[in-house]
């Protein structure tokens, strides 16, 4: 049987990362790089394994591959904080590795995604898949700086089964993202095309259109429609982000009265 | 002549606090409350006053309480670390306390201004505050989040204005949005108002027409529209979080656990 290792990043994850270690147990051994946390989330990972790196967080690429480097098994299994493997994914995964012949480099996973504790089955969200099992010595992480992602070189497939993903637990946790990735994104694209009064009307607008109606975002209920209006929010934040860059730079001069 | 104190509260204002006190340095005192800053506050405060004294935090009321105690002279002026006198009021100022005036208050109108801009419509001018008033006629109630001065006696307006920087930043304005919300919403459940869809819907549209057309927001340009926006957001915001809360609530104390 080909042995596996589990790779996990971290950064102040003291709410998710229990849960996370718990469901991936069964490994050969878990791999933890931890961004210097101020939480209690290395003494819980201290729990589970005893193989945890502390390296300073920059960004998600280096960090994953700096994660991925310390794996010493054929195989890795990469999973973020809020996600868990199924029970059923577990099988899935041990069944393939007693395989004789593995035919592929790299399997793709489907996520649930969970709005509020509901799992979210259209907006977009679901399947969604991720390639997050495959076989290390041909595999690296892409340097994308939000986007990150790995880079097999070889043949992949899916998996039939899923993991589990608490990525928006509440509406708060929802804007506080928004907030965060809005500002991050408003600083890439301050150079790009300017930005007025109606981005922040009608690509909100779209966004709400494309999640509710095309990705049929109604039939996920009142947490669709949620989920739906806080993805046009997000437009709008950011468009507005752009527009403050775009007028002031950096820091905002108080013009006074007159304009 | 009658004497004036002027009495500032304060915690992590480094940004701010030394154009708030260069702007009342024609005072005859000047009573500084930081509540540990960790910030470079207290040095600049020192630059402009020796009065200044170190206390907890305890609440607005009560560290306002104790900056009025610290201070000497028959009247008072409070301000906060974002305001500043214009050289118009202050002048004014001047010129009254020569006049021993009948009234124990005085109340003076506020320029918001909201990234970068004066905003004199959507309801936001002018503001009067009651900011100036005789020492021992007056006193800091513990109303928790607007505090204020209750007055003995009459009061009356002054002609110019304070000026006042809310935000500068969209970063900082949404994270305090995200948490007044969640505050917001817990006050509607705790007074068992219901949520739901239309709420969400139309109270949102409610607040942006009365803002941006009835109040005359139009005229406040770019800035205008932002502030209309985002203020409808929060509305929306709001509902939707308290619909949140009162379906967690529910779940709850039906025993239900639905992860």
């Amino acid at each position: 049987m080909e042995k596996i290792s589990v790779s996990i990043i971290t950064l102040n994850e003291e709410k998710n990362i229990g849960d996370c270690l718990k469901s991936v147990n069964w490994a050969d051994e878990i791999i933890v790089v931890d961004g210097e946390s101020t939480d209690n989330t290395v003494e819980i990972c201290k729990q589970y394994t005893d193989k945890i790196f502390t390296k300073p967080f920059v960004e998600f690429s280096s960090q994953k591959q700096y994660a991925l480097d310390q794996c010493q098994y054929p195989w890795v299994l990469s999973l973020d904080s809020d996600e868990r493997v199924l029970p059923e994914l577990k099988e899935e995964i041990l069944e393939l590795l007693v395989s004789k012949e593995i035919s592929h480099q790299g399997y793709y996973i489907a996520r649930r995604s969970y709005f509020m504790n509901k799992w979210i089955k259209y907006c977009g969200w679901y399947p969604g898949y991720q390639l997050r099992l495959f076989k290390r010595d041909v595999t690296h992480v892409s340097p994308n700086r939000v986007h990150e992602g790995f880079i097999v070189k070889g043949t992949t497939a899916k998996l039939k089964y899923d993991i589990d993903h608490y990525s928006h637990p509440t509406i708060e946790s929802s804007i506080k993202k928004l907030n965060h990735y809005t500002t991050l994104e408003a600083r890439d694209r301050v150079n790009k095309k300017k930005v007025g009064v109606h981005n922040f009307i009608f690509n909100p607008l779209s966004a709400f259109l494309i999640k509710y109606v095309r990705q049929q975002g109604y039939r996920d209920g009142m947490h669709g429609f949620l989920l739906s209006w806080i993805a046009s929010f997000l437009k709008m934040v950011l468009y507005m982000k752009i527009w403050v860059l775009q007028k002031y730079g950096d820091s905002v001069v108080n013009a006074d009265g007159e304009s | 002549m009658s004497k004036l104190s002027v009495i500032i509260i304060t915690l992590n204002e480094e940004r701010h606090i030394g154009a708030c006190l260069k702007s009342v340095n024609w005072a005859d005192e000047i009573i500084v409350v930081d509540a540990k800053s960790t910030d470079r506050t207290v040095e600049i405060a020192k630059q402009y006053t020796e009065k200044v004294y170190v206390n907890e935090w305890l609440g607005y009321s009560e560290n306002k309480n104790i900056a009025l105690s610290h201070a000497s002279n028959e009247w008072v002026l409070w301000l906060d670390a974002d305001e500043r006198v214009t050289p118009e009021l202050a002048q004014e100022i001047q010129d009254l306390l020569k006049t021993n005036p009948a009234e124990n208050g005085f109340e003076m109108s506020r320029r918001a201004y909201f990234l970068g801009k004066w905003i004199k419509h959507c309801g936001w001018y002018p503001d009067y505050v009651m900011r100036l008033f005789r020492r021992e006629k007056g006193i800091f109630n513990d109303n928790r989040v607007h505090e204020g001065v209750q007055l003995e006696g009459s009061k009356r307006r002054l002609n110019h204005d304070l000026l006042h920087f809310t935000d500068d930043s969209l970063e900082h304005y949404l994270w305090k949005f995200n948490r007044y919300t969640t505050l917001a919403a817990e006050e509607q459940v705790k007074r068992k108002k219901r949520s739901g869809l239309f709420k969400i819907l139309f109270r949102p549209l409610h607040t942006w027409l009365k803002m941006y057309i009835f109040k005359l927001g139009f005229l406040d340009g770019v800035q205008g529209f932002i502030l209309c926006s985002l203020s409808a957001g929060y509305v929306a915001v709001k509902y939707a979080k308290t619909w949140e809360l009162d379906r967690k609530l529910e779940n709850d104390s039906s025993g239900g656990n639905n992860k």
